[in-house]
C-alpha cells in the first residue's frame, strides 16, 4: 500500500503540475484540458485491464514493480514533448486556423495519457490485487496519497520554478518502485534492482533539468517585455498563486487609462514602473522611484471621484502597485483604506518595494490591509465617501470577481456615507457588452435594497477602451453632472448615461459604434457620424423597457451574483452557432465557456465507450444484468457527485477566504484526505457493507440540505473572521462530506466478485464520469449556479445509494471475508 | 508564370485543382495533341483552320488571352524572379529554403491573392484603392515570410487562401494581408505623407506603406527581431524606410512630424509624445485584439482645432462608402472584376445605407 500510496500522491501531483504549466505556457482555461486527458487515462486503464484482467493479474506483481519504475522517464518524456508542442490557444479562435490547434490539443493527449493510462493501470491493479486485503484500506491509502501528493505539490510550489516541478515528483514514483520491488519478490537479485530504479532516477533528473523547453507562451505580454535591448528581472516569487516576474525595461510605465488631451491639460504621460507579471500576464505597476510625479492623474479616468468629492474617506479595492494611494491623497482623500486580496502584492508593496512606497504607506491616515471588499465591509463599522475599484482588480485573481457581484455592490451601496460614490471599471476596449451587464447588475443591487429609481442613481461616463460607472448614495444632483460633464469636455472623456440624459445633447468624442455580427455576404453599413451605442443600449436598459432589452439581447446581461459569480459569461448557449460563426470577435474570456463545452462533448462519446467495451468481454458473462446496471449506476454517480461537490465547496471557499488557491488548496486535500478515512472506517463494514453505508447516506444527506439551506447564510455571517478560523471552517465543512462520501467506493468495490473484471470496470466508469463530471459543473454553474450542483450531488448519492450493488446472486464464497 | 491558368486562379490555392485542365492544355505534348485533334475536327476547312489559330493564340500567345484582359496592366506581376529572390535574402543576412518550383508555384498564388483583396476592400470601403492594390501587386510578400526566432523562412507559404496571420518568434506576427489591405487603405496614405509604424514585426507593413508615402519610419522593441529586420528593406530597394530598435513612447523626434502613426497598442494609453509628434489634420491608428483572430478593431485618433482628441472605431464587418478621389481614381484606372462592375454593390444585394445599426437582438 506504501507503493499505492506514493504513485497517487505523484499521479495527482503531475496533474496539477500540467495545470500551473497550461496557464503559464498557455491560458488557465486549457488546464481543464489535463484534467480531461488525466480521467481519460484513468478510466482507460480500468477498460483495459477489465478486458484483460487475467493477463494483469497473473502478472500483478511485476507489473506493480515495473509500472512506477518506467513513469519516471515516461514522465519527463511526456513533459517535453508537451513543451515542443506548437499549440497556439489563439488560433482557436480563428475557423481557418483551428484544426491544426484541435490536432495540437490531441498531440496533448498522445504525449501526456500514457502517465496517466499507467498510473490509473497501477491504482486499479492494486485494487485487484489488493482486494483480498482490507480494500478501505486500500482505497484511502489511494485517496490520503492523492491529498499528500497535493499537498506536497502546492508546498513545493513556494520555493521552485513551475517549470521545473517535475523534479519533486519523479522520486515519488522511484519510491513507489522500491516498495513494490519487495512484494514483487525479487529478493534473489534485490540490490540490482533497487540499482535500476535508483539509476532510472537519476537518468530522468538528469532528462529533466537538460531537456526542458517549458517557457511562457509568446503571445503574453510578458513575451515582448522579456527580449527587450535592457530588459531585468528585478524580482521573481514563486508561489502556488502562480510565477510573479517583477520586470524592469524602458517599455514599463504605469498602466491606466489617460485622456489624450495631454497638450489642453498640459499634463504628460505616466511615469516608468516597475511591471508586475503573473503567469506571463501583466497584472499590476510598482513605483520605481520614491516620490514619482503624479501629475498624470488629472488626466485619469479614475479620478473624477476625488475631484467631485475632496477630503473623502475612501475604499481602494486594488491599489495599482500603490500607484492609486498616491493619485487618492494628491487627491486630497482624507482617509484611505486600501485593500489587495493578493498576498504576494501586499508582499512587494510591504517588502522589497517598501522604500518607493514609503510616503504613501508610512502615512498615518493610510491603511493597507490583505484582504476581499466584502469580507472588509463585513466587519467594518464606518462608513465610506468613496468606494473605488481598480481597472486591474479583475483580471488578478479569480476570487476577485466576487467584486462585481449583485450582493458584492449591494455590500458597497449600503457602506456608503450619505453622498458617497461607488466607482466601478469595466473595459469596453473589444466588447462593450460587459458595461451593459455592469450597469443590469447596479439596478438590479439597487432595486433589492429598495431603491425606488435606481437610474437616478447611476452614471456611465467613458474613454475609448474603458468605462466608469458611478453609483451614488443619493439621486445625482445639477451640480453634480454639471461638474461631470466640464471634467469629461476637458478630457474627451463621454457621458454615455446619465439622469434626464437627452442623446445628441452632447459631443461625442470617443466612436462607440453597435458590435454587429455580419455574415459573409452581409453588408452593413458603418454608422457615418460618431455614436454611442453605450448610450442607447443604456436609455433602454434603465427604462421600463429594460427586462424586455434583457431578455431579447443577443447576449447574456444577467448580473453575475454569488451563486452564479461569472462576469465573463455573456453567451447564450442557444445562440452557439452563431457564436461559433463569429468566434473571432468573442473576448479570449468567453473562451472558458466553449473549451468545457468541447471538452463536454468529447468525453460524453469517451464515458460510454468506457462503459460499453468491457461489457463485450468476459465480465458480462459472469454477471447478471441487473448487478451490471447498478454497478453502472453506483460508480457513475459517485465519480459525478464527487467532483460536483469538490468543485461546489472549491468556489465557495473561493468567496469565503477571498482566495481561490487556499481554497482549492484546503478543500482538495480534505477531501481527499477525510475520504480516504472515511474509506478506512468502512473497512468496519465488509461483512455487512449495507450497515455502513447507511449512517453514510444519512450523514449526507444532512450535510446536503443544510447545504442547500443555510450554507450561504453561514457564510456571509462569517465572512468577517479572520482568514485561519474561516480556513478551519472549510476544512472542517469539507471534512463532514468527505467521511461519508469516502464510505461509498470500498463499499461497492467489496460487493463486487473478488478478483472479477468488475472492480476495473468499476474504477474505470468513475474515471470517465470524473471526465463529463468537471465540464458539465462548469457549465451547469454558469448556467444555473451552485445550489443546483449541490441539488444534483445530492440526487446522484440518493440514486447511488438506492443502486448499492448487492450479491444476492452470488455464491457468498465469491465475496470477501 | 502561366498566364492561361489566372482564368481559373479564382479562388488563389483552392483553385488550383480547377486548373489542372488548362495545365493539361499547356504542356507540350498536349499542344500537339489539341492541334491535331482539331485540325482533324475541322476537316481541314479554311474555316476550320482559322478557327483553330485563333484558339490555340490562347496556348502559344499568353499576351493574347482573355485572362490577361482580366487582370488590369498595372496588377501584371514586375521582374522579380527567383534569383533576385534568393540575391535579395542573401543581401539581407538569412537563408531561404525555397527552391525555384516553389517560387513558381507561390507565384502562381498571387493573382489570386490580388483578386482576394481587390473583393476583401470593395465589400469594406466600395471599392479599392488603386495605389494600395499596385502596392500590393508589386512587394513580393514571400520574402517576408520567415521566422526569425526559429531562424527559417515559411516562404512557401505565401499568398495563401485563405488569409491568416503567421508567428513571426516572440510573441509577434505577420498578419494576415486582407487585414493589412484594410488598415493600409483606412490610413489613407498620400505620396507626400510621413508615416511612423511602432512594432515593425516583419516589415511587409512598413513596406507597403513606404511605396505609397514620402518617408516611413519603423520601431521594433524587440531587440532580436527589430535587429533582423532592419536589413530587408535595402535588398529590396526600399530607400525611403528608416528603422531603428528602441522605445516606441517617445516616437521619432528628428523626423519633423508625422501624418499617420500606426501604433500596436497593450497598454490603457496612448503616448503623448505621439500626439506632439502628430502633424495637422494627422491620424493615429491603433489595431487592438490579437493578429490570430480576423477583424481586428481598430481605432483612428484625430485632434481636431481646438486640441481635443477624437477617437473613431472600425470593425471590419462594416462596410464603409469610398470617397472621393479614391473613388474617381479607382475608376479612371477601370479596375474591374470579371463579373463585377465598379460603383455597383455585391450581387444580389441592393446598395446599404450608412444607418446606424441596433444591438443585435435575439431573433
Amino acid at each position: 500500500m506504501g507503493a499505492l500510496f506514493a504513485v497517487s500522491a505523484a499521479s495527482i501531483g503531475f496533474e496539477i503540475m500540467l495545470t500551473r504549466y497550461f496557464a503559464i505556457a498557455s491560458w488557465s482555461e486549457y488546464g481543464y484540458w489535463v484534467i480531461s486527458i488525466a480521467m481519460a487515462g484513468y478510466s482507460a486503464s480500468g477498460v483495459v485491464l477489465s478486458l484483460f484482467k487475467d493477463f494483469f493479474f497473473r502478472r500483478a506483481n511485476r507489473f506493480l514493480f515495473f509500472i512506477p519504475l518506467v513513469l519516471p522517464p515516461l514522465a519527463w518524456l511526456g513533459f517535453y514533448l508537451a513543451t515542443l508542442n506548437p499549440f497556439n490557444p489563439l488560433e482557436l479562435q480563428n475557423p481557418d486556423l483551428w484544426i491544426e490547434q484541435f490536432q495540437n490539443i490531441a498531440k496533448y493527449y498522445a504525449v501526456l495519457f500514457p502517465v496517466f493510462f499507467l498510473s490509473g493501470l497501477f491504482i486499479s491493479l492494486s485494487f485487484l490485487a489488493l482486494n483480498n486485503e482490507k480494500i478501505g484500506a486500500v482505497y484511502a491509502a489511494d485517496l490520503v496519497g492523492a491529498g499528500f501528493g497535493a499537498l506536497f505539490l502546492l508546498a513545493a510550489m513556494f520555493f521552485i520554478n513551475p517549470f521545473h516541478l517535475l523534479l519533486t515528483l519523479l522520486p515519488l514514483w522511484t519510491l513507489a518502485a522500491l516498495a513494490a520491488q519487495y512484494r514483487a519478490r525479487f529478493t534473489a537479485r534485490a540490490w540490482k534492482w533497487s540499482l535500476v530504479v535508483i539509476l532510472v532516477l537519476a537518468m530522468s533528473e538528469a532528462a529533466a533539468v537538460n531537456f526542458n523547453k517549458a517557457h511562457f507562451c509568446q503571445y503574453k505580454m510578458i513575451t515582448p517585455a522579456l527580449n527587450v535591448s535592457d530588459a531585468n528581472v528585478a524580482r521573481r516569487i514563486y508561489s502556488p498563486y502562480g510565477y510573479y516576474m517583477l520586470l524592469e525595461n524602458f517599455t514599463e510605465r504605469l498602466d491606466i487609462d489617460l485622456s489624450n488631451n495631454y497638450v489642453l491639460l498640459k499634463v504628460d504621460g505616466p511615469p516608468s514602473a516597475y511591471g508586475l507579471y503573473l503567469d506571463g500576464n501583466r497584472v499590476s505597476s510598482f513605483p520605481k522611484i520614491p516620490n514619482p510625479d503624479l501629475s498624470y492623474a488629472k488626466g485619469s479616468l479614475d479620478i473624477f471621484p476625488y475631484i467631485l468629492k475632496p477630503k473623502s474617506r475612501a475604499l481602494l479595492i486594488g491599489t495599482r502597485g500603490g500607484f492609486r494611494v498616491g493619485e487618492a491623497l494628491k487627491y486630497d482623500a482624507s482617509e484611505l483604506v486600501a485593500l489587495e486580496s493578493d498576498p504576494n502584492i501586499v508582499a512587494l508593496m510591504r517588502g522589497p518595494l517598501a522604500p518607493n512606497e514609503k510616503k504613501w504607506l508610512t502615512n498615518p491616515a493610510v491603511q493597507l490591509r490583505r484582504q476581499d471588499p466584502e469580507s472588509y465591509l463585513a466587519g467594518s463599522k464606518k462608513g465610506f465617501d468613496i468606494i473605488d475599484l481598480s481597472s486591474e482588480f479583475l483580471g488578478q485573481a479569480d476570487a476577485n470577481k466576487y467584486a462585481y457581484t449583485r450582493e458584492a455592490l449591494q455590500a458597497y451601496y449600503q457602506a456608503l456615507n450619505p453622498g458617497g460614490l461607488v466607482s466601478l471599471p469595466v473595459s469596453t476596449r473589444e466588447f462593450t457588452v460587459y458595461a451593459l451587464k455592469l450597469l443590469e447588475t447596479a439596478k438590479e443591487a439597487l432595486q433589492n435594497l429598495g431603491i425606488p429609481n435606481p437610474a437616478s442613481h447611476l452614471v456611465l461616463y467613458r474613454s475609448a477602451w474603458n468605462v466608469r460607472l458611478l453609483v451614488s448614495k443619493d439621486p445625482w444632483t445639477e451640480d453634480q453632472l454639471s461638474s461631470l460633464k466640464s471634467f469629461c469636455d476637458l478630457r474627451s472623456f463621454d457621458i454615455s448615461y446619465y439622469p434626464g440624459i437627452i442623446p445628441g445633447e452632447l459631443e461625442i468624442f470617443n466612436d462607440m459604434p453597435p458590435t454587429v455580427w455580419a455574415g459573409t455576404d452581409d453588408q452593413v453599413a458603418a454608422p457615418a457620424e460618431a455614436s454611442d451605442s453605450l448610450m442607447d443600449d443604456s436609455i433602454k436598459l434603465l427604462s421600463d423597457q429594460g427586462p424586455a432589452f434583457i431578455k431579447s439581447h443577443f447576449f447574456n446581461l444577467e448580473p453575475s451574483t454569488r451563486d452564479k459569480p461569472f462576469f465573463y459569461s455573456i453567451l447564450r448557449p442557444e445562440k452557439l452557432s452563431e457564436i461559433l460563426n463569429n468566434i473571432s470577435q468573442i473576448p479570449r474570456e468567453e473562451i472558458g465557456y466553449l473549451i468545457n463545452l468541447a471538452v463536454l462533448l468529447q468525453s460524453v462519446p469517451w464515458a460510454l465507450l468506457v462503459l460499453v467495451l468491457p461489457l463485450l468481454g468476459r465480465a458480462r458473462s459472469a454477471v447478471p444484468l441487473p448487478q451490471l446496471g447498478k454497478t453502472l449506476i453506483y460508480f457513475s454517480c459517485l465519480g459525478l457527485g464527487f467532483l460536483f461537490i469538490e468543485i461546489v465547496l472549491i468556489e465557495k471557499g473561493a468567496y469565503f477566504l477571498g482566495d481561490r488557491t487556499i481554497a482549492f488548496s484546503l478543500v482538495l486535500c480534505a477531501m481527499l484526505i477525510f475520504s480516504g478515512l472515511g474509506s478506512w472506517l468502512s473497512g468496519g463494514f465488509l461483512k455487512n457493507p449495507k450497515d455502513g453505508l447507511r449512517p453514510a447516506a444519512i450523514a449526507l444527506l444532512i450535510w446536503f440540505l443544510l447545504s442547500l439551506g443555510l450554507l450561504d447564510g453561514v457564510l456571509g455571517a462569517f465572512l468577517s473572521w479572520p482568514l485561519p478560523a474561516k480556513c478551519v471552517f472549510l476544512g472542517v465543512w469539507a471534512a463532514l462530506a468527505s467521511v461519508p462520501m469516502g464510505f461509498f467506493f470500498p463499499l461497492g468495490l467489496s460487493r463486487l466478485p473478488r478478483e472479477s473484471s468488475l472492480i476495473p470496470w468499476a474504477w474505470a466508469l468513475n474515471g470517465a464520469f470524473s471526465v463529463v463530471a468537471t465540464p458539465l459543473a462548469n457549465l451547469l454553474a454558469i448556467g444555473e449556479g451552485y445550489r443546483l450542483l449541490i441539488l444534483v450531488s445530492l440526487c446522484l448519492y440518493g440514486l447511488a445509494f438506492l443502486a448499492f450493488p448487492a450479491c444476492s446472486n452470488l455464491d457468498k464464497s465469491e465475496r470477501l471475508p | 508564370m502561366n498566364q492561361t491558368a489566372n482564368i481559373a486562379h479564382h479562388q488563389g490555392t483552392k483553385g488550383t485543382k480547377n486548373c489542372k485542365f488548362f495545365r493539361f492544355l499547356n504542356k507540350n505534348e498536349n499542344q500537339l495533341f489539341w492541334f491535331v485533334g482539331c485540325t482533324w475536327c475541322l476537316g481541314g476547312s479554311r474555316f476550320g483552320i482559322l478557327f483553330f489559330l485563333f484558339l490555340s493564340s490562347f496556348l502559344f500567345f499568353p499576351g493574347w488571352s482573355l485572362a490577361q484582359s482580366a487582370v488590369p496592366a498595372s496588377a501584371k506581376s514586375t521582374d522579380w524572379t527567383y534569383k533576385k529572390y534568393l540575391k535579395a535574402f542573401k543581401k539581407s543576412g538569412r537563408v531561404t529554403r525555397l527552391t525555384a518550383q516553389d517560387f513558381a508555384r507561390v507565384q502562381e498564388r498571387k493573382p489570386a491573392m490580388m483578386k482576394d483583396i481587390r473583393r476583401y476592400l470593395w465589400r469594406k470601403f466600395g471599392g479599392g484603392d488603386p495605389r494600395i492594390l499596385k502596392a500590393f501587386q508589386d512587394i513580393p510578400r514571400e520574402y517576408f515570410h520567415f521566422d526569425y526566432q526559429g531562424g527559417c523562412d515559411f516562404s512557401k507559404n505565401a499568398y495563401e487562401y485563405p488569409p491568416r496571420t503567421w508567428a513571426l518568434g516572440w510573441g509577434s506576427a505577420l498578419s494576415d494581408y486582407e487585414g493589412q489591405a484594410y488598415m493600409a487603405q483606412l490610413a489613407h496614405p498620400r505620396s507626400k505623407d510621413t508615416v511612423l509604424e511602432v512594432g515593425t514585426g516583419s516589415g511587409f507593413n512598413i513596406s507597403l506603406l513606404s511605396r505609397l508615402v514620402s518617408q516611413a519610419y519603423s520601431i521594433e522593441i524587440i531587440k532580436p527581431l527589430g535587429q533582423a529586420v532592419s536589413h530587408i528593406f535595402k535588398p529590396l530597394g526600399y530607400t525611403n524606410i528608416h528603422t531603428r530598435v528602441g522605445d516606441g513612447y517617445y516616437g521619432w523626434k528628428d523626423a519633423g512630424g508625422f501624418d499617420i502613426i500606426m501604433f500596436t497598442c497593450v497598454a490603457q494609453f496612448v503616448p503623448p509624445p505621439l500626439f506632439r509628434q502628430l502633424k495637422p489634420g494627422g491620424r493615429i491608428i491603433i489595431p487592438i485584439g490579437q493578429a490570430f483572430k480576423h477583424n481586428q478593431v481598430l481605432y483612428v485618433y484625430r485632434m481636431d482645432r481646438r486640441g481635443r482628441v477624437h477617437s473613431k472605431k472600425y470593425i471590419p464587418v462594416y462596410f464603409i462608402p469610398m470617397k472621393g478621389t479614391m473613388g474617381i481614381a479607382a475608376a479612371q484606372m477601370g479596375i474591374s472584376i470579371p463579373g463585377e462592375k465598379m460603383a455597383k454593390p455585391p450581387k444580389g444585394k441592393p446598395a446599404p445605407k450608412p444607418t446606424p445599426q441596433s444591438t443585435p437582438t435575439q431573433k
